[in-house]
């Protein structure tokens, strides 16, 4: 009995001993056992087989959407393993006839290839797409992981690391722009937790694939990153991506955008230099109002809508990670299911009678048809794993990064606005501390009118106006010259021109009380606050068209950004509907069969 | 061997437990299960609606029918009730447990009504249709207590350990044969219960998603209405959201069919099984004991011809050394004790010829019972599997017409 036991347990699992797709993963078949591939070049002769397999096509075919058409990359990737040594004398032939194609960029095909076997989410949309991605010889003569991408004829490989500095540069480029997100590194733990095998490798790959494709159909969605100078070389096979780093626009970017022009900070804008650089932390609320109040609420209205999206999104990705456990585990059962089916078929009687051979034939092809439909069952459970993986779970967590740079953007914003409220707030300021010495210096003149007018009746009153007058040359002596620099614009005078004996302990930010100054003081820092008055005003006028920029800029690309989230979501709703629909389909149909044959029973 | 027919005569359902309020103070509650019986129409169509007879009984009645019939029957494999037992941290009234009990005891009926030697007995009859089994109940509660068969049991266990020396080739067939059935069915058995479970998390996966795709539409429609699009995604995320929800239904409904009436299916089949098992052992068990009694009589033979032929082997020459030593007459003995053998070899052939006979007829009877548990089991397979695949088909259907809209509207 024991040894039966064994023996059933490993005879009967039809996946045993075999390297399907659906055991170890779709797309991460070694080369030979892609069953998936064979499919369509030869029949094989067991009907279980069939059916899977035929299911399987046609599963790829209905929602894998324009396929590549040269399937050169396809086959290539069957042949080789990473790291295999073989393809060498290819490699020779391909340097010379690859580098003046692709400037020093090496392509090496027969390098694991990962074939594009993935239905495309947004590949009916898309005018760039990742053709091919895998292992390739970069300038520097280092084998890395790249991906292929074909864009209006050309093809150019680069890698992740690659993209990540597009990216970045692009969002400092671009402040105003929502910059479509990248897949996140991975994080650093797991290596140690899973050293990377080939199998997992390929898989990265391949989500990586996707995502980097999308990454680069929404910027080249978006009319300002698509029209930018660095990614179209980005696109060029011609630049070398390290070298376009190191020059201009990438290479003269300020340190700060703020104390940039919003819409390109690489022009030089000695003005904005002068602008306040506000602090980082900053939230919207109580947040200034600026000279366009519409465009404040609208904005206001964004950062508590994407903090609701944000807040909305998150439990849902969390609930299909949970489906797809769930899924995955249902899918492992169903095909134990199936194979004690099988088994069952063949041992589904106790006795052998003659007149009972016919029933019990039929009763074994009917339960042999259960079986089947449990291991229809768990093929396209597995497939529908996948596919919520692809269609469910990426999208939204692109959404969802997307959704924090976008967030990001109104920081900015709101930085930009906090600088037009310095900048604004200092020109009252200013204004205020000007009148406010006019009219004491108007004050101080009518009153010395009045007391020369008494001097010359009172010798006292005249020896108080002298020594008044001593007083203010002793004090001018002892005050430092108030010379101030452009970067102290925005700052508060009161410490450089406070008195010796401080006779009143002020606040930082409070202006020396007009009366502790002399006649000279107060003309010289009239003069000198004019001045500041000036260039303030040039600020203000930059900030303000700064801000419209900003604004008209952020709303476009929020438009953008609005629009993105509704497609993204119908596409996900519609590919998700084809997908469980297929997979209803499908187990439906093989039900159906199975149904049939119990019929076929008598009894 | 000649063809058995099953019997057809009786269509059975069980169904609507009710819970009944204790009548007396002793027994508590107790549930009732609600059986509708109709003849089976033997080529005449006579039997309409009006045939059909409704009684209500509780499981201490089905014990007890079960017992009666074991006893009556020792021949046949009784279909087995289910467990009685009743976990105490169990609800005995909840919906899942009598639901459960309610579709076995239905498997159990319908296998007594087609057992062509079972579905004839009066008892049966009496307690499918006749509203005096109350009346019968006690008496023949008392008569069952009587009729404990205490000796069996104790011979059973006697010869537990003892395996049968020459077994036909049908019966080893037969118990191999069962024990991988056994063994694939409750295999079948466990890993749908893990489907289920499954099956039932995902359902609730379906439905946590609705739960934030609603608070998603919400925010679709209410975040920005400039925009026309923006309601008809609205739309669009309420009709999957729907679409989701019935989803999570059904498969719920599903995964309660599995597991109420299929798994209940597969584990009465694993009892069925079982109780064939133990006939084949009480088959076994007579031929064990006519293979002691043949071995018996053939060692009474051997003494006894040793003793005629004189001193046969060295034991005996020293035992009757021994005799004589002690001043028995070895003679008289000797011929006393052949005396005695030849009765007892003569009482032990007609034994032994008995236990042939009831041996050799239970092994025949046996067989023919195997044949018939085949039929029922083949039967109760096909029917079990239809409404499996029913339901499945069921499911499939309605989800893909729901889907199939969805997919239009969207």
């Amino acid at each position: 009995m024991n040894s039966f036991r064994e023996s059933d347990e490993e005879d009967n699992n039809p996946f045993s001993g075999t390297n399907h797709l659906y055991a170890s993963g779709i797309g991460a078949v070694p080369e030979g056992d892609d069953d998936f591939l064979s499919a369509e070049v030869d029949t094989a002769d067991e009907t279980v087989q069939e059916t899977r397999e035929q299911m399987m096509s046609r599963l790829f075919g209905e929602c894998e959407g324009p396929r590549e058409s040269s399937a050169g990359g396809w086959t290539s990737g069957s042949m080789g393993s990473i790291g295999a040594p073989d393809g060498h004398s290819d490699e020779v032939t391909e340097f010379g006839i690859d580098t003046v194609l692709v400037e020093g960029e090496v392509r090496t095909p027969g390098r694991a290839r990962v074939p594009a076997s993935y239905p495309d989410a947004e590949g009916s949309l898309g005018a760039l797409r990742i053709v091919d991605a895998g292992q390739y010889k970069d300038t520097f003569g280092n084998y890395a992981i790249g991906y292929t991408i074909a864009y209006e004829g050309r093809q150019v490989t680069r890698r992740y690391s690659e993209f990540d500095s597009l990216r970045q540069a692009l969002a400092r480029l671009l402040p105003t722009v929502i910059i479509p997100p990248i897949p996140s590194k991975h994080p650093l733990i797991r290596y140690f937790l899973n050293p990377l095998n080939a199998e997992n490798d390929i898989r990265i790959i391949e989500k990586r694939r996707r995502l980097l494709s999308r990454f680069l159909n929404n910027c080249h969605d978006i009319t300002d990153i698509r029209e930018h100078t660095v990614f179209q070389k980005f696109l060029n096979p011609e630049y070398i991506w390290s070298e376009v780093l190191l020059t201009p626009p990438v290479s003269i970017l300020p340190t700060n955008n703020l104390l940039a022009p919003p819409l390109n900070p690489t022009k030089p804008s000695p003005l904005h230099l002068l602008l306040p650089t506000p602090p980082r932390r900053t939230t919207s609320y109580g947040s200034p109002k600026t000279n366009n109040p519409e465009y404040d609420i609208r904005f206001t209205e964004l950062e508590s809508l994407l903090l609701r999206y944000h807040k909305c999104l998150q439990p849902v990705l969390a609930s299909s990670r949970q489906k797809k456990i769930h899924f995955k585990q249902l899918a492992s059962s169903l095909a134990d299911l199936g194979a004690y089916y099988n088994a069952f078929s063949l041992e589904d009687n106790v006795i052998n009678l003659p007149h009972q051979m016919d029933q019990i034939r039929d009763l074994s092809r009917a339960i042999e048809k259960i079986g089947q439909a449990v291991d229809v069952n768990y093929v396209s459970s597995e497939l529908l794993v996948e596919n919520i993986m692809i269609l469910l779970e990426e999208p939204i967590g692109e959404m969802l990064q997307f959704v924090q740079e976008g967030r990001e953007v109104l920081r900015f914003r709101m930085q930009k606005q906090q600088q037009f409220h310095i900048i604004d707030t200092t020109i009252k300021k200013r204004r205020g501390r000007i009148e406010e010495l006019r009219n004491f210096q108007a004050q101080l003149a009518r009153l010395e009118a009045a007391l020369k007018q008494n001097a010359e009746e009172s010798p006292t009153i005249a020896r108080a106006v002298q020594r008044l007058d001593a007083q203010h040359l002793h004090k001018q002596r002892k005050s430092p010259s108030g010379e101030l620099q452009w970067t102290g614009l925005f700052k508060s005078r009161s410490g450089s021109v406070r008195t010796h004996d401080s006779l009143t302990t002020r606040p930082v930010t409070g202006d020396v009380d007009v009366d502790l100054l002399s006649d000279e003081e107060r003309a010289r820092e009239i003069a000198r606050l004019e001045g500041d008055l000036e260039k303030l005003n040039e600020c203000y006028k930059l900030i303000q068209r700064d801000m419209l920029q900003v604004n008209e800029s952020m709303a476009r690309s929020f438009d953008w950004f609005i629009m993105y989230l509704h497609d993204t979501w119908a596409l996900v709703l519609r590919n998700y509907t084809r997908t469980l629909l297929n997979w209803l389909k499908d187990c439906l149909t093989a039900w159906k069969n199975a149904r049939v044959t119990i019929d076929t029973i008598a009894v | 061997m000649s063809e058995i027919k099953l019997g057809d005569q009786w269509f059975i359902i069980v169904s609507d437990p009710q819970k009944q309020r204790g009548d007396k103070s002793s027994s508590g509650s107790y549930v009732t299960y609600q059986i509708s019986s109709k003849p089976a129409t033997e080529g005449d169509k006579r039997s309409g609606e009006d045939d059909i007879t409704v009684v209500h009984r509780r499981y201490s009645d089905f014990v007890l029918l079960y017992q009666i019939l074991a006893n009556d029957y020792p021949a046949c494999i009784v279909p087995p009730l289910p467990d009685k037992k009743v976990l105490n941290y169990l609800d005995r009234f909840s919906q899942s447990f009598t639901q459960k009990r309610c579709h076995s005891l239905q498997n159990f009926l319908q296998r007594l009504a087609q057992h062509p030697v079972l579905s004839q007995s009066k008892i049966l009859h009496t307690f499918l249709v006749s509203s005096d089994w109350d009346a019968y109940q006690k008496s023949l509660a008392e008569t069952v207590g009587n009729l404990s068969n205490k000796e069996e049991l104790t011979e059973t266990i006697m010869n537990a350990f003892k395996s049968v020396h020459s077994q036909s080739d049908e019966f080893v067939e037969i118990k191999e044969k069962s024990g991988k059935l056994d063994h694939n069915v409750s295999k079948i058995d466990k890993l749908f219960h893990r489907v289920v479970k499954k099956q039932e998390a995902i359902a609730e996966d379906y439905g946590k998603l609705g739960l934030s795709l609603r608070e998603l539409q919400e925010l679709v429609t209410t975040g920005d209405d400039r925009n026309s699009e923006v309601g008809n995604l609205g739309t669009k995320i309420k009709t999957f959201n729907e679409g989701m929800a019935q989803l999570s239904y059904s498969l719920r409904d599903l995964s309660r069919y599995i597991d109420y009436e299929y798994i209940i299916d597969l584990r009465d089949m694993e009892d069925y099984i079982d109780s064939m098992k133990q006939l084949i052992k009480l088959k076994d068990q007579k031929q064990i004991d006519y293979e002691e009694l043949s071995d018996y009589l053939t060692r009474s033979i051997n003494e006894k011809n040793n003793l005629i032929s004189g001193y046969g082997s060295g034991s005996n020459f020293f035992k009757s050394k021994l005799e004589e030593f002690t001043g028995i007459n070895q003679e008289a003995a000797r011929r006393e004790k052949i005396s005695k053998l030849e009765s007892k070899v003569q009482a032990l052939t007609t034994e032994v010829e008995n236990a042939k006979k009831v041996a050799d007829a239970f092994e025949k009877e046996a067989l023919k019972e195997v044949e018939i548990f085949e039929q029922i089991k083949t039967r109760e397979l096909k029917r079990s599997l239809t409404t499996l695949a029913d339901h499945h088909i069921e499911f499939y259907q309605k989800m893909v017409n729901t889907w199939s809209k969805i997919e239009e509207s969207l």
